[in-house]
């Protein structure tokens, strides 16, 4: 119930807005399938990279690692940030474009 | 199976609103305190847009004859005596939180940075995770420096877990401040941040006591 | 309770609707906030709120029990 916003930031979209996007691309020709299953993909692995890397830093904060854990954690994660930047090229997709319209739950990531 | 929407002080009557399923509420009375509920067959809820409308609805029209303390969304007895019990076990601090919150609503804030960090550029992990540890640490900082005012204006204020967003922060404010409290939000909105607020709430996170 | 929607300055990133702005709000303070009484707190999640739910399960309740002391498993 939108009587309840008091102030939004500014780039809002309209309530019925890119719903249609994501399944108009799946429906084109095989290219468009194949971008838009990568899309998918790519959005799940892209919140579970940031979920992971939210509890590595709360890890991290917390003092429960190792300076040896760390590292290779870090180097995981940069490593896994720099596959998802090549991943995103390959397919032609930009940070805006992952991220998936849950309706009313709102944008994944 | 009896469903829990809020702690009130005793009064008359139940609210005049719809419950869940449009289920009829009633009052259930515990010395000076009353807790508002409806009766439904043995089920679960879904925490989805409608359902929680509803009961957000329920506590709101319970603040009309006075102070409410909403309970957590799900929260069911298969008994009324079991409810009475739970509710007694609380009722020295229950009353005092409905003393508490009197005349006051809740408004949430969040705030973000507006510009997108640049990507962190590191060599070794230790680099790459102290990088986005002090970019955390930045971002929050600065959020918080832009929440300051607004404690000033609320009774009380608590800060959620952050979110991949940025800071979530709820306020107790009273009834009468709300408009000038959205003006001193919206003086934030200057200052390179992104800023939402929504409200007047039931005082959802002013009931149990801070972890 | 009336409300204005003051909109400002450009951003990267897109914001929810104000519909969700609202309900995202809701949802973090009914399902986080609110008197805990000892009683059965049963929730159905189905289909995307499992998402959503089960996401903010995660983050918070990692979060909130840590702080409570609570020992998780590795």
């Amino acid at each position: 119930m939108s009587d309840k916003v008091l102030i939004a930031p500014a780039g809002g979209r309209p309530a019925a807005g890119h719903r249609g996007e994501l399944s108009r691309r799946i429906n084109a020709d095989p290219e468009s399938v194949e971008r838009g299953l990568a899309q998918l993909v790519l959005t799940i692995v892209e919140l579970l990279r940031q979920l992971v890397e939210r509890q590595a830093l709360h890890r991290v904060e917390d003092g429960t690692l190792s300076e040896e854990q760390i590292e290779r954690l870090g180097q995981t994660l940069m490593l896994l940030a720099e596959r998802m930047d090549e991943l995103k090229r390959e397919f032609g997709l930009q940070d805006s474009d992952l991220n998936l319209d849950l309706g009313p739950l709102g944008r994944l990531l | 199976m009896i469903y829990l929407y809020a702690v009130v002080e005793r009064r008359a009557g139940p609210p005049a609103a719809a419950g869940l399923e449009d289920a009829p509420l009633e009052a259930l009375r515990l010395d000076r305190l009353a807790v508002i509920c409806s009766r439904h067959a043995e089920k679960v809820f879904a925490p989805q847009a409608e359902a929680l409308w509803r009961h957000d609805r329920v506590v709101e029209e319970a603040m009309r004859g006075g102070p409410a303390l909403p309970v957590r969304f799900g929260t069911t007895f298969d008994e009324e005596r079991r409810a009475l019990a739970a509710l007694a076990a609380q009722a020295p601090r229950l009353a005092r939180r409905l003393h508490e919150v009197r005349g006051c609503v809740e408004l949430a804030v969040r705030v973000e940075p507006s510009s997108p960090w640049p990507t962190v550029a590191a060599r070794t992990g230790i680099g790459y995770l102290g990088a986005k540890l002090e970019r955390r640490r930045a971002a929050r900082s600065l959020a918080e420096q832009a929440l300051s005012p607004l404690d000033a204006l609320a009774v009380a204020s608590r800060r959620l877990a952050p979110s991949a967003a940025g800071l979530r922060a709820s306020y107790l404010v009273p009834s009468a401040r709300v408009e000038r409290f959205a003006d001193a939000v919206r003086g934030l909105c200057d200052r390179g941040l992104r800023v939402s607020c929504t409200g007047p709430w039931p005082p959802y996170s002013f009931v149990e006591d801070e972890v | 309770m009336n409300a204005s929607a003051v909109t400002v300055g450009g951003s990267p990133r897109p914001a929810p609707a104000s519909d969700d702005l609202a309900l995202i709000d809701l949802l973090d303070r009914l399902l986080d906030g609110g008197v805990v009484l000892a009683g059965d707190i049963t929730l159905a999640v189905a289909d995307i709120d499992l998402v959503y739910v089960g996401l903010r399960a995660l983050i918070s309740s990692v979060g909130a029990a840590q702080a409570r002391g609570v020992r998780l498993p590795r």
